[in-house]
């Protein structure tokens, strides 16, 4: 009798790698060869390239991490609407999580229990977890990033934080060295909008310090390179940015596009631009979608709360956002809008969550390597 | 179309007669055909597979080829169109593979393997790998007759690291 023993070993990475990536937990359990199997960067090469079909969505429920899984093909499907399925696939409890950041399939947590901060970082993909000891103490306020070094294949953290003189100042962990220190710059990042993590790098808003003409503020695009450690030139972005007027949010496309999202009170549109090359020092952007406000209702975006990503073969975008205040005053709707070319299409109910801190988008997880 | 029909034969000795541009999805096959070792007269021995899995294969080929005759002729086939042909691939490749047992699968497997027929692999693959989803380990271990190799410390160990993935 044929039995899988009897398949030689790629036939049996070839079945494994596609073993959708929110079932991999039996797999693992299966037999020491299977639970092997998972430890080898090769064969988490091939599962990241076939398995990951639908979109995978990290959001922040109550203080804690959670992995969404969204599947949009049932949206422009024929002419009748099939709701999109959204399915929880993992959770993160590890002391209040107040802020999430994600690169190449790894998160780095903020957690706050009111007197301390803590930062951990979660491999959900091999179910590890590694706590990141600060040099100087963390702050609700310090935003991160996580990236990759490619030169010495490590990957790395750097983190924007405010000393009593309110002067920024960026440091950057070393996983491999295990410590932090100092990086000069004199880049100003928008400290309050985060950053995405774009192979290995990080791209944030950043307000233009050149070029400046008097009274007014410009704003551009800056990549954080984690393999040189500094940031690159001024990237243009293909609209005017405003802060008190506009909203700005970055995202990601498959892991090889960036994605923005541009608000403007004055023209109650949304606009989403697509990268058409992209790197530290270079970028050109394509026109994806304009939708007019007013066909979205109820769609409040409060500080750094909203995020998005798109689906670019279904030409639609998903806008995650806290809706309003429960009467309670405390609590707040989450919900998911999905708009399209021809405006609103759908909201998706994400459930009353207690107002804490805002979700995050991401598309595709690459599996990643050890933490 | 008149096309050339070559023999293959399995390893028990059964002869099946099928069109060359069929045989061809046969990367193996379309090589020796490619080289010229095929003699019209003389069936392409073929000792890793057994009659009955060869049957599937072929069953398979023939399908596949007259999809793709159908892809040249309406190569400007609208949209609807196109959704319904891959529909219709897709439904044949479930009912087609939904009549197999688990055994034959892994036969076929291996048989699609040493012929070379991508597609067929990734079907294959794709229809064990789906039997997998939503199952418990212990589930797993049955229908593919493994056993558990984990000491209970072990077990502990990979339950703890799991708390805390996907899954």
């Amino acid at each position: 009798m044929t039995m899988v023993s009897d398949l030689p070993q790629d036939l049996v990475e070839e079945i494994l790698s596609r073993v959708p990536i929110t079932c991999l937990r039996a797999v693992r359990s299966t037999c020491k060869r299977w639970n092997g199997l998972f430890k080898d960067p090769s064969f988490r090469k091939k599962h990241s390239g076939k398995a990951a079909k639908d979109s995978l969505v990290v959001m922040m429920n109550g203080y804690r991490v959670c992995l969404m899984s969204v599947n949009l093909n049932g949206i422009h499907n024929h002419k009748d609407l099939v709701a999109p399925s959204i399915k929880q696939i993992g959770e993160f409890n590890q002391g209040k999580i107040c802020r999430v950041f994600h690169c190449n399939g790894l998160l780095l947590c903020l957690t706050n229990d009111c007197i301390t901060s803590r930062l951990v970082v979660w491999n959900p993909y091999l179910g590890q977890t590694r706590w990141i000891e600060p040099r100087t103490a963390y702050d609700k306020s310090d935003m991160f990033s996580i990236g990759y070094d490619n030169n010495n294949n490590n990957h790395k953290i750097l983190r924007l934080f405010y000393e009593l003189d309110s002067y920024i100042n960026y440091e950057i962990y070393d996983f491999k060295a295990n410590s932090w220190r100092i990086i000069p710059t004199s880049y100003i990042i928008v400290s309050n909008r985060r950053g995405v993590s774009l192979k290995g790098n990080t791209y944030f808003l950043a307000r233009k310090i050149f070029e400046v003409e008097e009274g007014v503020e410009d704003y551009c695009l800056l990549c954080f390179d984690f393999t040189k450690e500094r940031f690159g030139p001024p990237l243009h972005l293909p609209f005017h940015y405003h802060p008190v007027d506009d909203d700005t949010v970055l995202s990601t496309v498959r892991e090889e596009q960036l994605a923005v999202l541009f608000e403007s009170m004055n023209t109650h549109k949304i606009h989403i631009w697509i990268t058409t090359k992209i790197d530290p020092n270079t970028v050109s952007w394509n026109k994806f979608l304009a939708v007019r406000t007013e066909t979205i209702i109820d769609l409040y975006s409060f500080f750094d709360t909203r995020s998005f990503f798109v689906d670019e073969e279904k030409k639609v975008a998903v806008i995650c956002d806290i809706q309003k205040l429960k009467p309670n005053r405390i609590d707040m709707y989450q919900k998911a809008c999905i708009v399209g070319e021809k405006g609103y299409i759908e909201e998706v109910n994400l459930g009353e969550l207690r107002y804490c801190c805002p979700l995050v988008c991401s598309v595709r997880f690459q599996l990643p390597s050890l933490v | 179309m008149s096309s050339n029909m070559i023999m293959l034969k399995s390893s028990d000795g059964a002869s099946f007669e099928i069109e060359e541009a069929a045989a061809r999805k046969s990367k193996i096959i379309a090589n020796m055909i490619e080289v010229e070792c095929v003699d019209e007269d003389k069936a392409i021995p073929l000792q890793n597979v057994t009659g009955n899995i060869l049957a599937l294969v072929i069953e398979y080929c023939n399908k596949h080829i007259v999809d793709d005759d159908d892809d040249v002729a309406t190569e400007e086939a609208s949209e609807e169109e196109e959704e319904a042909k891959k529909k219709k691939v897709d439904d044949w490749e479930a009912e087609f593979m939904n009549s197999m047992s688990l055994e034959t699968m892994f036969e076929l497997l291996l048989a699609a393997n040493y012929l070379n027929i991508k597609s067929l692999i990734d079907l294959v693959c794709q229809t064990i790998a789906n039997n997998i989803k939503d199952k418990t380990p212990e589930e797993v271990r049955k229908i593919f007759s493994i056993e558990n190799d984990f000491t209970p410390e072990e077990e502990e160990e990979i339950r703890k690291e799991n708390a805390w993935a996907f899954g």
